[in-house]
């Protein structure tokens, strides 16, 4: 009994092992096959079959989606046509069995899977349901049957096999998928639905991201960008500055297609130079229809005139406008109304090119003035600022100079095909010094004085800068009127980016008195961007200072991007022992903030407030959130063949601390995750085999070096006129971006008030005025100087937060003609406000 | 005054010898060559004294050879370090000059000075034993000076400024016993 009963127990665990096991069975059979090991890197190369054509279709969410979202990623499109035979389950299985077997891939985030079908096909809900998970992964997009079956014949039809196979035909095909590769060019066709193997389209896709060489190898993956996201989206809830609200990227949207371009010496040919710090982007109502207008300046190529048309929208009217400069090197751009007519003018510095001024003629047409107006200095120009030092209400020019940064040797620019660039007419440049960055070393050979010229009317200018005494040879980018003495005729604190920044006392309008070492006895040693601003709203304008070369001291990891570098230079190079010459205080080597203290007092408390950021570049500020206080945008990243960098905002927390928001406000990571870009191409066994890049281990081929992304510009301004700031960035060798805020909808109540001046004694554009806006107890000050970023100068209307003040008690406009003016409330909020110089 | 010129540099270190003979030893050698030459006893004359004065001066003023420092170039050209030794005579450019690519061979207990350069670049010297962070640009001559050290080897580190090859630069500083060192140049002298 005891053994029937153990042997009855014995065969029923037997029976049940073999249900099991043979459930198992059906169960593997029924599911679609599971992830496979994965595939190794191999090279064997992919043939190119041709070009996907481009395509603007709605996703899941109607919202558009094409080619240009795919930018710099590599994907697997399945076209469906009409005639699609392919049994939905079947292709479902496939595809979802497919997309789970790439996103094990460590490279996964730089793939994407785009599903074409007409909106009549019955699979599509099926399709769109699996996809749901990760719809930025896996694209469902749909259009109309005829549409859809235009594009599959497009796109099959650039396949360009030696016997195209008839089943190739999309019309007839029982689906077909196509992968294509980061540059957009068709690499394999698989025909039906079953041959979406995961182990052989893994491979497949193994051997694309063989052919690319980025550089640094991380630019591509940058690990510690989620950790950092998350992070931060924790530190939220301590954050008491409103943050609830969020920027995204609709360049795409806006139709600006601009893209800037440089010059081979940051790139295939890099040198550490001066070309490698980018180009502004400048804004002003150039055609005088109330919107704000943009300018883009590129190194290579035309620059361009984008109209802003309302909603976000924009369109290219360079050719009309007369301001392209294509044949020369533009390094900044700068508006201001230098005859006082009303309209912005235009003044574009470059690179031994000679800088230009254009007049506006109106309506957004311009005209070259320069050589008359006598401003047309070649050398190596950077950024120019437009004020009125003499105050006889003209508005005066000081164009910083940042050093012989170049050889006469004439080079021209090379196109990168596979980054989009048509062929074309030529862009000369002249190539760097190998030893560029120590040209500050060099002064008798290399320095270059900044100038400043005077506004004598009728489109004249002399070049003052001896008869003033403004004698600055620093190597500098960029510069700002300020007047921290209070005695109404603005003063100038020139940046250097490779020394002791220099602060100028304007002596009533006459000449300039040095008083560096008296009033900033430290600096940053590397100073690249400045705004001067209310940070605290004591009604004294305080001092915000980037630093860029400190960070190239060091190899800078995450974990120290908040952190002063640890100045590794030996004091020669950083040249600041004669303000300071106490080892280890010769200069602030980071970022700086002095706040005022009044009476020509300055604390610099970057670390105290968190000022501090990670390779930055220039600096834009602006009120994002309208709480009263003005937050700051810095562009940041250095690009070839450096690692990628985050962009900051920092939100200002009732004047005590700048918090990190980037990601917690949509703009970092970026628009689809990006980091890095192709830089151009290297053919390592071709006519290149002598780069140095060529010469690594295991680089052999035609490979496409890729670099990170990185900003360099910006402006913060109410580009869409919904009451609230958006940004625009100017990238290196990249598209801009368009971070459009929807503050105006997340924030129930937004309060602001944007003024804009019309001066009559002063000029025309109020440059210099300081405006302030009480409400209540509270006042909020601005000055007027028209710094908006990195290397660029713009007209558009100062942006007040009000927080939740309905209405404003008094505004009051200091005007650099010393005309004190008053407008008593209330006045309402949300508005934009003209304020026209009492007479 | 942190820019040096190499005929500076040469006279700040060295005090009352000259770092080169071009413009001593040469001379007196070609004049000699002209002896129907006007001034040939008047330069035969000089020669003496000069000689003379300059062995009066190094008895009684030069500090002992082992205090004195000794003298290396090191130029940064195509992404490599190139080493130029003071040969027997402890003269740099001269014939006796020795070369070498990359590793550093110095003497033990003795100060050394390093004259460092570029051909083209910018590059970067970092020798974390002695707290030397450094650059090196074209057409300037930065000296770089190293206390006495003990016999060892140790690694030091380059760059190119702002560059990215990060790796081709290093290199290995190896000191040697002073008769070791005296037989390594000797052993080199003439390569």
């Amino acid at each position: 009994m005891t053994l029937l009963t153990r042997g009855g127990w014995l065969l029923t665990v037997m029976v049940i092992l073999g249900v099991v096991a043979m459930l198992a069975v059906i169960q593997r059979q029924a599911v679609p096959p599971g992830p496979v090991p994965l595939a190794p890197l191999t090279a064997d190369g992919l043939p190119i079959l041709g070009q996907a054509p481009p395509f603007r279709l709605r996703d899941a969410s109607d919202k558009a989606y094409g080619i240009r979202e795919l930018r710099d990623r590599a994907w697997l499109l399945t076209l469906l046509p009409s005639s699609t035979k392919a049994d939905s389950v079947s292709l479902a299985n496939h595809l979802s069995a497919l997309r789970d077997a790439i996103q094990l891939r460590p490279e996964s985030h730089e793939i994407r899977m785009v599903t074409i079908a007409a909106t009549t096909n019955p699979q599509l809900a099926t399709l769109r349901k699996l996809a749901d998970s990760d719809p930025a992964f896996w694209k469902i997009l749909a259009g109309s049957a005829t549409e859809i079956d235009a594009y599959c014949h497009a796109a099959t039809a650039e396949i360009n096999f030696p016997a195209k196979p008839n089943s190739i035909r999309a019309a007839d095909a029982d689906g077909v998928t196509l992968l294509v590769d980061f540059y957009g060019r068709l690499r394999k066709v698989y025909q039906s639905a079953p041959l979406l193997v995961p182990a052989s389209v893994q491979a497949d896709l193994a051997m694309l991201f063989v052919e690319r060489l980025p550089k640094p190898a991380e630019v591509v993956t940058a690990p510690w960008l989620e950790p950092r996201r998350q992070q931060q989206l924790l530190s939220a809830k301590s954050i008491t500055a409103f943050h609830d609200f969020r920027f995204e990227d609709r360049v795409i949207d806006s139709g600006i297609t601009f893209r800037n371009k440089i010059v081979d010496d940051a790139g295939r040919l890099y040198e550490a130079a001066h070309y490698d710090h980018g180009n502004g982007v400048a804004v002003a109502d150039v055609d005088g229809d109330g919107k704000t207008d943009i300018y883009f300046v590129t190194q290579a190529g035309p620059n361009e005139l984008w109209r802003n048309l309302g909603d976000g929208k924009f369109e290219n009217i360079t050719d009309a406008a007369g301001v392209a400069l294509p044949e020369r090197i533009s390094v900044s751009a700068s508006f201001g109304d230098i005859d006082n007519d009303g309209d912005p003018d235009l003044f574009v510095t470059t690179v031994r090119h000679g800088n230009v001024l254009f007049e506006n003629l109106g309506e957004g047409k311009f005209r070259d003035v320069t050589e008359a107006a006598g401003v047309g200095y070649v050398g190596h120009s950077s950024s120019a600022i437009f004020f009125d030092y003499n105050r006889d209400g003209l508005l005066d020019l000081f164009v910083t100079n940042v050093g012989k940064y170049t050889q006469d040797e004439v080079r021209t620019v090379t196109r990168e095909p596979l980054r989009g660039e048509p062929e074309g007419p030529d862009y000369k440049y002249y190539r760097a010094f190998a030893d560029a960055f120590a040209g500050h070393l060099k002064p008798d050979e290399r320095n270059e004085r900044s100038l400043l010229y005077r506004n004598d009317g009728q489109l004249k200018f002399t070049d003052v800068t001896e008869a003033t005494q403004l004698i600055d040879v620093c190597w500098s980018g960029d510069a700002s009127p300020c007047d921290f003495n209070h005695d109404g005729w603005p003063d100038l604190y020139v940046l250097n980016m490779q020394g002791h920044d220099e602060y100028y006392e304007n002596q009533e309008g006459k000449t300039f008195l040095r008083r560096s070492k008296e009033v900033f006895p430290n600096t940053p040693w590397g100073s690249m961007g400045i705004k001067i601003f209310d940070f605290d709203n004591d009604g004294r304008f305080d001092l915000y200072l980037t630093d860029m070369h400190s960070d190239m001291s060091e190899e800078v990891g995450p974990d120290r991007e908040k952190l002063k570098s640890r100045m590794m230079w030996p004091p020669r190079l950083v040249q600041a022992g004669e303000f300071n010459p106490q080892p280890g205080r010769e200069s602030i080597y980071g970022n700086a903030f002095f706040r005022n203290l009044g009476e020509g007092k300055f604390e610099e408390i970057s670390d105290r407030i968190g000022a501090e950021n990670y390779w930055p570049w220039g600096l834009s500020v602006g009120d994002v959130n309208a709480d009263g206080f003005d937050d700051a945008f810095i562009t940041a990243s250095m690009n070839f063949p450096f690692r990628y960098a985050i962009n900051s905002l920092l939100l200002n927390e009732q004047g005590q601390k700048f918090r990190d928001s980037e990601f917690i406000l949509g703009v970092e990571p970026r628009r689809e995750g990006r980091t890095a870009t192709p830089w151009f191409a290297l053919d390592c066994t071709g006519r290149e085999q002598g780069h140095k890049l060529c010469s690594e281990p295991g680089v052999t081929g035609p490979r496409m070096v890729w670099s990170s992304l990185g900003s360099k510009s910006s402006v913060v301004f109410d580009l869409d006129d919904d009451g609230d700031l958006d940004i625009v960035t100017n990238e290196v060798n990249e598209e801009p971006m368009v971070l459009i805020s929807n503050l105006s909808v997340a924030k129930p109540g937004l309060k602001y008030l944007q003024v804009r001046l019309k001066g009559s004694k002063s000029n025309r554009d109020g440059l210099g005025a300081i405006v302030t806006v009480r409400v209540g107890n509270q006042a909020y000050h601005k000055v007027h100087d028209g710094l908006s970023g990195y290397m660029s100068h713009s007209l558009c209307p100062l942006y007040f937060g009000l927080d939740k003040a309905e209405q404003i008690d008094a505004i009051e406009v200091e005007w650099p003609s010393g005309t004190k003016q008053s407008l008593k409330g209330p006045i309402k909020a949300n508005q934009t406000l003209e304020i026209v110089e009492q007479p | 005054m942190y820019v040096l010129k190499r005929h500076a540099v040469s006279a700040l270190f060295l005090g009352d010898r000259p770092i080169s003979n071009e413009t001593s030893i040469a001379p007196v050698h070609l004049s000699c060559n002209h002896t129907s030459s006007p001034h040939f006893w008047v330069m035969i004359i000089g020669c003496v004294v000069s000689l003379v004065c300059s062995g009066c001066s190094a008895n009684a003023a030069s500090p002992p050879a082992s205090n004195r420092p000794y003298l290396i170039r090191l130029t940064g050209e195509s992404m490599a370090w190139r080493v130029r030794y003071a040969g027997p005579d402890e003269f740099l450019d001269t014939p006796d000059d020795i070369l070498s690519i990359r590793d550093i061979h110095l003497p033990a207990e003795r100060p050394v000075k390093i004259l460092l350069t570029s051909r083209d670049l910018l590059y970067t010297l970092a020798i974390q034993r002695h707290r030397v962070h450094e650059i090196a640009v074209p057409d300037i001559e930065i000296v770089v000076a190293l206390p006495p050290d003990r016999p060892g080897a140790y690694r030091f580190q380059g760059d190119q400024m702002c560059g990215f090859q990060h790796d081709v630069l290093f290199g290995q500083i190896t000191v040697h016993r002073p008769a070791e060192f005296d037989n390594w140049i000797a052993s080199h002298s003439g390569h």
